[in-house]
């Protein structure tokens, strides 16, 4: 599987550059100690100074901010954040999801209809909502300094929008689940004497592996989502460094992870320089573009794989389960058409 | 008795509603500076007192302390959100619909092209497109010396078109991705094979059976397409800094305010919603929970 998985040119493309991106970051901390290269004025061919900002090419390759600071070396230095930052969220919540879904769709009675309505409350208002609010104390520096470690802010942050991120990926495998566990082949395997375990580990699973592999794609995409939503409103992932008194500047991110540049860049837009804040937009689309190809040449080499018939298929990334989330299947069976 | 129990789970289900969005609305409390905090029953309790008595409510401004007491003012803001909303659902929709009736008798290869091609920008995040037509305003603003549309505004002179146009952006590509893969869905039906061997016109086919049919199940999507659109415009709003429902849920955000204007707002579309559901169970007698 891994030899064709090779042979995707989107797979390798995505990879590739989450790879390289990965790698170069990494070694730029280790190595570089994150350095920073600051140009604060050039001299033109006439003997005149130039000031800063630079466009992209005409001095550094992506040019430079109003103070002079090159935007490739903060893309290197918040790459490993973006990256690692997204993939963990992404792997909580799909694993949380994966651990509350399975066993809902197979006890799904219509017992826990209150938490789902409850629950339901989550969809009204957007997961980036509530996650601005509910981080806002802790990710807003106050006038004497964080009191907590990095580690601890990216940590929680981490636990905050996984857990967010979560519900309508379980009730989208528990209504995947208890689809599966309504056809015919199952309830014979169950007259013949198969316990849930069986029933998962041999019927459910090579079923559900290809929408697994989708919705957590999907759900590194929504972590993507969430982190960009709370980077253009000033809460940077890892904290934000506020400035106080007169004079202050505006806010600047701990760790230049790449939503938070654009919502760092975001006021210089009605200045002279209205591209800065398209630069770590470009790398931004370049992620979930990266996330989307590796997931579609997943589902591809997994759907040549198994024996799941071409109208199991599904479409695109977001358009998968995004439709679902809270639908609840109606125990008469009288399902909708997804 | 179905229809009963029905009625009283349809009942049962606001409430259970509401009890979600007050534990939301409490959920930074448990959350300080130094890590998570029990804030104790009685801060609790008092945020409940404070929301049996709505008129006095006040939000503060967190920049100067002031305190502004929130009814009616939060009409205002709440007329402005729902004013940009509505223009950009119409927008999106009839642009979607436009576009799938121009590529109705396109070539196979243009529609599957167009089928990829909006299923791939589907996943990019919202911010992209939004920040994206502002940074082209502004560059055809530097490049031309003209604003044809107003990109930013405060008080009485606030930006309505503009938020709405970026607004209906991703909505569009949705509603065209889910009409072009609908259509073809529906064209695999035996219905549409018996009306082409009949005859009768494609263009005429389209407008009266394959149109009709799709609207209702792209009707399946609508809470779906309105979530998406909501936290859209919470982004738009703020980018543009409208005064819209957005200062309230995050610059003005304490408790009860949060929990009030939450109230406010997503209960129209919560209602609206189920009016929906009720419109297709009696025109079409299926049964959808949106």
């Amino acid at each position: 599987m891994m030899k064709r998985l090779g042979k995707q040119p989107l797979f390798l493309w995505g990879f590739g550059f989450i790879i390289v991106m990965l790698a170069g970051s990494l070694i730029h901390a280790n190595f570089f100690d994150s350095y920073v290269r600051h140009t604060p004025f050039l001299e033109n061919g006439q003997g005149e100074m130039v000031g800063p900002p630079f466009a992209p090419f005409e001095h550094s390759i992506l040019g430079t901010d109003m103070n002079g600071n090159h935007i490739v070396y903060y893309i290197l230095k918040g790459a490993k954040y973006t990256i690692l930052g997204v993939f963990s969220i992404g792997a909580l919540s799909f694993a949380l999801a994966f651990l509350i879904g399975i066993p809902l769709g197979f006890k799904r009675k219509g017992k826990s209809k209150i938490i789902e309505n409850t629950l339901s409350a989550l969809y009204f208002i957007p997961a980036s909502v509530i996650a601005y609010n509910f981080l806002r104390p802790l990710l807003l520096e106050p006038m004497s300094g964080f009191p907590t470690t990095l580690g601890f802010r990216l940590g929680t942050e981490v636990l905050v929008i996984g857990i967010l991120l979560t519900p309508p990926a379980a009730i989208y495998i528990a209504n995947e689940t208890s689809a599966i566990l309504k056809k015919e082949y199952i309830t014979t395997s169950r007259s013949l004497g198969a316990g849930p375990f069986h029933l998962f580990r041999s019927h459910l699973l090579p079923h559900l592996k290809e929408r697994l592999v989708t919705l957590f794609m999907r759900q590194n995409v929504q972590a993507v989502l969430v982190i960009s939503h709370l980077g253009v409103f000033e809460l940077f992932f890892g904290g934000t460094k506020v400035e106080f008194g007169l004079g202050a500047g505006r806010p600047v991110p701990v760790t230049y992870e790449w939503a938070s540049m654009v919502g760092m860049y975001f006021r210089t837009l009605q200045t002279n320089v209205y591209w800065l804040v398209g630069i770590p937009l470009i790398f931004l689309v370049l992620f979930v573009l990266a996330l989307t190809g590796m997931s579609r040449a997943l589902r591809k080499v997994l759907a040549e794989d198994g024996k799941v018939s071409k109208s199991e298929e599904e479409s695109d990334l977001q358009s998968v389960g995004g439709r679902d989330d809270f639908t609840m299947i109606k125990g008469t069976g009288k399902t909708l058409r997804r | 008795m179905a229809w009963k129990s029905y009625l009283l789970h349809e009942c049962m289900k606001p409430f259970f509603l509401i009890l979600g969005v007050f534990l939301i609305s409490i959920s930074p409390l448990f959350i300080s500076v130094e890590g998570f905090v029990w804030p104790g029953l009685e801060q609790i309790g008092g945020i409940l007192g404070q929301l049996t008595n709505p008129e006095a409510l006040v939000y503060i401004n967190p920049g100067s302390g002031e305190e502004r007491s929130l009814f009616p003012i939060i009409f205002k803001a709440f007329a402005s959100s729902l004013t940009v909303l509505g223009i950009a659902l119409v927008v999106s929709f009839s642009l979607a619909l436009l576009g799938t009736l121009l590529l109705w008798r396109a070539p196979k290869r243009l529609y599957q092209l167009c089928l990829s091609f909006t299923s791939i920008l589907q996943s990019i995040p919202d911010i992209v497109f939004v920040v994206a037509s502002q940074m082209f305003l502004v560059w055809l603003y530097v490049e031309t010396g003209s604003t044809y549309i107003k990109i930013a505004g405060a008080g009485e002179e606030e930006a309505v078109l503009a938020p709405a146009l970026i607004l209906s952006i991703l909505p569009t590509i949705y509603f065209f991705q889910s009409m072009l893969s609908l259509v073809e869905e529906e064209k695999e039906k035996p219905y549409y094979e018996m009306a082409v061997s009949k005859g009768l016109p494609k263009t005429f086919i389209l407008l009266t059976h394959i149109l009709r049919n799709m609207l209702v199940r792209l009707s399946y999507q609508a809470k779906f397409l309105i979530s998406i659109m909501v936290s859209n415009l919470l982004i738009v709003e703020y980018l543009f800094e409208n005064f819209g429902m957005t200062s309230f849920l995050l610059t003005y955000s304490q408790p009860p305010v949060f929990f009030v204007t939450a109230l406010l707002f997503f209960g129209p579309v919560y209602l609206f919603l189920k009016i929906f559901e009720l419109a297709l169970y009696f025109f079409t007698r299926q049964e959808v929970s949106l």
